[in-house]
């Protein structure tokens, strides 16, 4: 009898294995049109093969929603979280004009510019941050280019790549983070620090041309409140062979 | 105590508290959420609905809520990736290891190749299923229930049952053994 262990074993390398070759997963919005039936027959196929990739967000957008609450809290349970939830929404309420105030001196920066000192521990040189004098590349989250899985390919006519992020519509977050990932090893080569909300939602990055080998890359914007962390967009990009 | 909102809904808001909370809570706990976090799940996805308040008309309240919890638990999902991701990497020459009794032996060259041949035929037997099959099987082995396998793969619980019927025969011809029973 083969046991339940080595079969999860098994699908944890096949899961695996099937990450690599499927990409990032399926954004949310992609998910809830999935379940409600409106996505093309090649996109549904697709995404499909991602949630096989992703078998946790396949139980999470699947999972039914029980018919009643069970009795699964008492009265005063219930009243407990009740004000507690009004503890968590007020004390949001009174950190909201310190946030506006941070995101005011923000959007008075000329502009942002994301140093990318973290990629000193990777190479062992020193990069300060600057303004951008290439010509910058405006990309689109996953889902929202008209060739959502294509990798588009960057310009690479200066010394550095100046990516601009859009985040489209993005919820309020107390602060962002990016990463930045090697799509064929799934390894993350560099992340920055939690950043402020940038001015038009665009986050400009300026990446070192001899940073990126010629290869498929992804960079992840997300949300940060706390220790909770959303993933908001992802952005494919492709470097070409120089 | 009453939450104060701008368009004066507070009490459209405790109703809706009083209402769904339960069922929303219960959600993340059927989900083998731990207590204390299917509480600060659900109160997060209460308080995603209270920040909405202004432009919920009232209409299909559930499939408000339910979409809200389910964001939430998908958000959840993906955080858990990323803190496994970003894990603390510990350095073995640590004083605090130093206590640590020896590591037992591990399984002898000959066990070890045993086990990894054994693996690769069960790998490729399933990979040799039909695709409808192979789905059900990988879903299922994903701890997926029933009628969530069903509805990600468009077809009906029954034919689900019957996929992983086939499946587990067919890898049982082809293995010689038979896999463990399911739980559902």
């Amino acid at each position: 009898m083969i046991t339940k262990s080595e079969l999860q074993a098994l699908h944890g390398r096949i899961v695996a294995e099937r990450r690599n070759k499927v990409g990032p997963p399926p954004t949310d919005d992609e998910l809830f049109a999935f379940m409600r039936g409106e996505l093309s027959a090649e996109d549904e196929s697709r995404v499909r093969e991602l949630l096989l990739a992703y078998p946790e967000l396949a139980r999470a957008i699947a999972e039914p929603f029980p018919e009643d609450d069970g009795g699964v809290l008492s009265e005063i349970e219930m009243k407990s979280h009740w004000n507690a939830l009004q503890k968590r929404i007020h004390g949001d309420a009174g950190s909201r004009n310190v946030r506006a105030w941070q995101w005011m001196s923000a959007a008075l920066a000329a502009a942002l510019v994301v140093a990318v000192v973290g990629l000193v521990r990777f190479h062992n040189q020193s990069i300060a941050p600057r303004v951008a004098t290439d010509a910058p590349q405006l990309l689109l989250p996953d889902g929202q280019r008209s060739t959502s899985s294509e990798f588009p390919v960057l310009n690479a006519d200066g010394d550095s790549y100046v990516l601009l992020a859009s985040l489209i519509n993005p919820p309020s977050f107390q602060s962002f983070r990016l990463e930045l990932i090697d799509q064929s090893s799934s390894r993350t080569i560099w992340s920055s620090r939690n950043l402020q909300r940038p001015a038009n939602d665009t986050f400009q990055l300026v990446v070192p041309r001899s940073f990126l080998a010629s290869g498929k890359y992804r960079l992840e914007v997300y949300g940060v409140n706390g220790e909770r962390q959303e993933l908001l967009a992802t952005y494919r990009m492709r470097v070409p062979a120089s | 105590m009453i939450i104060r909102t701008n368009g004066g809904n507070d009490e459209r808001f405790e109703t809706l508290y009083r209402k769904y909370y339960g069922r929303v809570y219960r959600f993340f706990r059927n989900f083998r959420v731990a207590d204390d976090e299917a509480q600060d799940l659900a109160q997060e996805c209460f308080e995603r609905i209270y920040k909405t308040f202004a432009q919920y008309r009232g209409e299909a309240e559930w499939s408000f809520i339910e979409t809200t919890a389910r964001r939430v638990l998908l958000n959840w999902v993906r955080a858990r990736k990323t803190a496994k991701r970003n894990a603390k990497i510990e350095e073995l020459d640590h004083p605090d290891f130093n206590g640590d009794p020896p590591a037992p032996d591990g399984p002898d060259l000959a066990s070890r190749q045993e086990d990894e041949l054994r693996r690769a035929r069960l790998r490729a037997a399933i990979d040799e299923l039909p695709e409808g099959q192979r789905q059900c099987i990988e879903l299922w082995l994903g701890d997926a229930k029933y009628d969530g396998i069903a509805k990600i793969l468009g077809i009906t619980v029954d034919a689900v049952k019957s996929r992983l019927r086939d499946a587990r025969r067919a890898l049982r011809t082809r293995l010689g053994e038979g896999l463990p029973e399911d739980e559902e």
